[in-house]
């Protein structure tokens, strides 16, 4: 379709990056390869060091230790007009006085593009965020869903080697968001390119990845595609990032090829994958988990937990249960319709689940829950 | 945005050079006026506080500067009451347009070259026998500061929430008790930097003052011009050096007791 | 002129009348309060600055004799043109040296950190609360004869200079007294633009320099125009300034109107000097007023679309 702005990806290389300011560390040794033609989400909580890698990488702020390397290229030392980079910004960042097509033909003047094929990529590149025929509107005219548009435009018209975007989405209302995260995900497929997105909504993250880097206090947790995050995350900050878990906690032994945990009179157990940690947290999923009335109605060889019912909210496509577990902790289970057992708030129940499911991982909060 | 630190430096250097324009010069003026000789060569050859002394034994000296201080101070309040009225009117006017071009007109003397309202005065006080009254630079002065008083205190009371005197007002309060007790406290900072404005702006003023000046009564600034214009006499730097002391003490007790207000 | 003394009273009329069109309208009606609380200043007004005006402007046509011989006398003479082209002259340098000596300064303020910032604001105002009397007898002393500049000159062996009692003079004094009121609209109009259009201007590939000259400069315009429109018309008038450190044969229209009116008691000459100053500086401050409702339309995110 647009084939101008069709391109080989780029591979950046982020390796030891560190950024000190005065009194902080805003990212703290971090390494990500991007593979080229990827799309990679850097997610985190604000303040976690994703904005500042995505500024050290466009070149907006200079790194304290560390190197960025594009194609194998360093570039922590080449200020960021030189780096080829196109970046989105969350405030758009559209120069006010400039019509859209002077907007976009920007980035162009500054290559010395001919006039000529400035007007052919200018066309290309408005029509394929859908804003064709636009050119001569001024910023101010345009709504905010509009100006992220012609913001993409601008970074996408000269072939950049890989796009960043700074939680481009994050100024617009849920609909919009919505639509143009669909948008961004099309405009990837077919341009071919490397983008790098930034944003704290894990939803979005989800949607658009192909692989995402979960950041906590200035440095990365883990790297992964969705899938890998959700069902096998290294930490208990990533499992709760991604998705609804419910969390048991209590110290580990290992038990032969087995690890095992006494949870408040109730003994846990599931096959140890390597290292047992001192302190465990048994991750679950909600679909992981069923919730029965009596310890009798589960199968015979799952592991059960006593608890009370908070609340049992209709889905229409099943039911999901917000339970009291013994610690005092939240438990959430998510079952199909099939399954309805006429539970209701304040009910005592069983809730249960296969051996071999869930993670465990090391308790890394300090203050107990209980 | 990342500056080089050339770019840095050179920004530096040539912001220091244009503070240096405009603090530097009149720095100049409080050694000359400890200097020793009856002439304005800068800098002093020797020290000492004949000028002082002239300033405070010259009954002429001694005149223009308690008229410019009678002056100021009538000015002050006169301008501060004036001002603090209409502003507080202007606020209550529910025509919006009316209310504008009714500020634009209070605000009008800052904007007019004070040459050709100084011509317009000095006309009407001759024809009034004005000229060299108590009551003529009271009232000339008056026009000039009113303007300011206009603009802070307009300042402080889109500052200030207007529920409150609702609220006093719900509470039983009447209008004038409303305002003293309410609304005055609350935009006290705009009406006394309103008030140090109208004074600085009497102390200081000179075009105006010159035409309607008579022999018998002249204020401090018109009599140094006249000093600057005729003789070089040092005395006017001793003038204008407790002029700038006087000014900058009012203007510091202001901004302090604004502070002390606002840390209650 | 005995219409400009009724004023107020007139105002006070139709604030009554509007008044009770707005409770017929069903508006919340006009109170009498506003307009007497407004009453003390707007008779000031009327009595010492709208009658003087208007009287400054009558005297053009009626003195000596009714007519426009006045009128007649500032076009026939050559020399009155001169004074008016080199307070034309003098006003629009005055502007320009501002406007280069002001830029890197409100430049450097939006860049700096909070601190030097505020140190740098304090520095612009300073001035304000020094006497202009007090600022031009300081140049008097510096620039004189045997002055500390022209001692520095010497040092470098150039000079002695002359100074003063000229236009060089005058200019040196105008630039510092209105060097505020240049960096103040400058710095206002700077700091409103946003600095990360630099940042998304360098992510397309343009050098610092463009950056700076393309989307920089033009957002940080209009306090260009208001700062040297604002330092303009206040040249045009200044009295004191010129009058202290110029010289009698190099002439700004305010010391030709005291020259008229307080050393000839030409009333009618001096009052036609005064009308075309007036209409002069009243004229740029309606261009003013109309190039900031424009720029402010401009930078309103709905503005442009109303």
């Amino acid at each position: 379709m647009s084939s101008q702005l069709a391109g080989a990806g780029t591979r950046i290389d982020i390796q030891n990056v560190t950024k000190r300011y005065a009194k902080s560390v805003a990212v703290d040794d971090v390494s990500l390869t991007v593979e080229p033609g990827e799309f990679i989400t850097l997610l985190g909580p604000s303040g976690s060091g994703k904005t500042t890698t995505l500024n050290l990488v466009a070149g907006f702020t200079d790194l304290t230790s560390g190197s960025i390397e594009i194609d194998g290229q360093r570039v922590d030392n080449v200020p960021a007009h030189k780096r080829g980079l196109g970046v989105v910004f969350q405030h758009y960042a559209l120069f006010p006085h400039m019509t859209v097509a002077e907007n976009i033909a920007f980035p162009l003047q500054q290559r010395r593009t001919p006039k000529a094929e400035q007007k052919t990529l200018i066309e290309d590149a408005l029509r394929t965020v859908g804003l064709s025929g636009y050119g001569d509107r001024y910023p101010r005219q345009l709504s905010g869903g509009q100006q992220q548009r012609v913001a993409f435009a601008r970074a996408m018209v000269f072939s950049p080697r890989a796009l960043l975007m700074d939680e481009p989405l994050g100024a617009l209302d849920k609909n919009l968001r919505e639509k143009l995260q669909l948008e961004i995900k099309r405009i990837h497929q077919e341009v071919g390119r490397t983008f790098v997105f930034v944003t704290h909504d894990q939803e979005e993250a989800l949607i658009l990845s192909d692989r995402i880097a979960i950041f906590n206090n200035g440095r990365i947790e883990q790297v992964g595609t969705s899938a890998e995050l959700y069902e096998r995350p290294a930490s208990l900050f990533v499992a709760r990032f991604m998705g609804e878990s419910t969390v048991f906690r209590a110290p580990v032994e290992a038990a032969g090829p087995d690890w095992s945990m006494d949870f408040h009179g109730t003994r846990l157990r599931g096959p140890a994958a390597g290292q047992v940690p001192g302190r465990g947290a048994l991750v679950l999923r909600p679909e992981q988990l069923r919730v029965a009335p009596r310890a009798g109605d589960a199968p015979g060889g799952a592991v059960k937990v006593p608890v009370k019912v908070v609340q049992n909210i209709y889905l229409g496509s099943g039911h999901k249960y917000e339970l009291r577990l013994p610690d005092g902790s939240t438990g959430i289970v998510r079952t199909p319709l099939a399954e309805s057992n006429g539970l209701r708030p304040g009910d005592d129940a069983v809730v249960y689940w296969s051996d071999r499911d869930g993670v465990l991982l090391e308790d890394s909060d300090l203050v107990s829950t209980t | 945005m990342k500056h080089s630190v050339l770019t840095r430096s050179l920004l530096w250097v040539y912001a220091g050079l244009v503070a240096f324009v405009l603090i530097a010069p009149t720095a100049v003026v409080i050694p000359l006026s400890f200097t020793d000789k009856a002439s304005l060569n800068f800098p002093p050859a020797g020290w000492s506080l004949r000028w002082y002394e002239n300033f405070f034994q010259d009954p002429a000296w001694m005149s223009a500067f308690g008229n410019s201080v009678l002056v100021a101070v009538v000015v002050a309040a006169l301008a501060t009451a004036v001002g603090t009225a209409a502003s507080v009117g202007l606020q209550k006017w529910t025509r919006r347009r009316a209310a504008k071009s009714l500020q634009a007109l209070l605000l009008a003397p800052i904007v007019v070259p004070a040459i050709i309202l100084a011509i317009g005065v000095y006309a009407i006080f001759l024809q009034a026998q004005m000229l060299g009254t108590f009551a003529g630079f009271v009232l000339a002065h008056t026009v000039l500061a009113v303007p300011f008083v206009v603009v802070s205190v307009t300042a402080a009371l889109a500052g200030f929430d207007q529920r409150l005197a609702t609220a006093a007002a719900s509470l039983g309060a009447n209008r004038w008790t409303t305002f003293l007790k309410v609304t005055l406290p609350g935009i006290l900072p705009g009406v006394v930097s309103g008030a140090l404005f109208a004074f600085v702006t009497s102390f200081d003023e000179v075009v105006l003052s010159i035409f309607i000046k008579s022999p018998y009564l002249e204020t401090l600034p018109v009599k140094m011009y006249a000093s600057v214009t005729r003789d070089t006499d040092p005395t006017i730097a001793a003038a204008a050096t407790m002029i700038m002391l006087l000014t900058t003490v009012i203007i510091a007790v202001g901004l302090l007791s604004m502070r002390r207000r606002k840390n209650v | 002129m005995s219409v400009s003394l009724k004023d107020p009273v007139r105002q006070a009329g139709q604030a009554r009348r509007t008044g009770g069109a707005a409770a017929a309208s069903g508006r919340r009606p006009l109170r009498l309060s506003p307009v007497l609380l407004l009453l003390p200043a707007l008779a000031l007004m009327a009595g010492v600055f709208a009658y003087p005006l208007a009287e400054a402007m009558w005297r053009s046509v009626a003195y000596p004799a009714p007519g426009p011989q006045n009128y007649q006398w500032f076009a026939a003479d050559a020399g009155n043109w001169a004074v008016l082209g080199r307070t034309l002259w003098v006003a629009l340098l005055s502007a320009a040296i501002c406007l280069v000596l002001a830029y890197p300064y409100a430049y450097f303020m939006v860049i700096s950190g909070p601190k030097l910032r505020a140190a740098l604001m304090v520095i612009v105002l300073i001035p304000f609360w020094t006497s202009l009397m007090i600022r031009s007898f300081a140049w008097i002393i510096l620039l004189q004869d045997n002055g500390l500049v022209n001692g520095l000159l010497a040092v470098l062996g150039l000079g002695p200079f002359e100074l003063i009692r000229n236009t060089t003079g005058v200019l040196v004094g105008m630039v510092q007294v209105l060097l505020p009121f240049m960096v103040l609209p400058l710095y206002a109009s700077m700091n409103n633009v946003d600095l990360r259009l630099m940042q998304a201007s360098s992510s397309l590939g343009a050098r610092p320099f463009v950056s700076f000259t393309r989307i920089f400069m033009p957002l940080a315009m209009p306090g260009v125009v208001s700062g040297s429109l604002l330092v303009f018309i206040q040249a045009l008038g200044f009295y004191i300034t010129p009058a202290l450190l110029g010289s009698p044969a190099e002439m700004m229209i305010s010391q030709y109107i005291y020259m008229q009116v307080n050393g000839q008691l030409q009333w009618g000459r001096g009052s036609v000097l005064g009308v075309i100053l007036l209409v002069a500086t009243l004229a740029l401050l309606g261009l003013l007023a109309l190039l900031m409702k424009k720029s402010k339309r401009a930078a309103g995110d709905e503005g442009g679309l109303l």
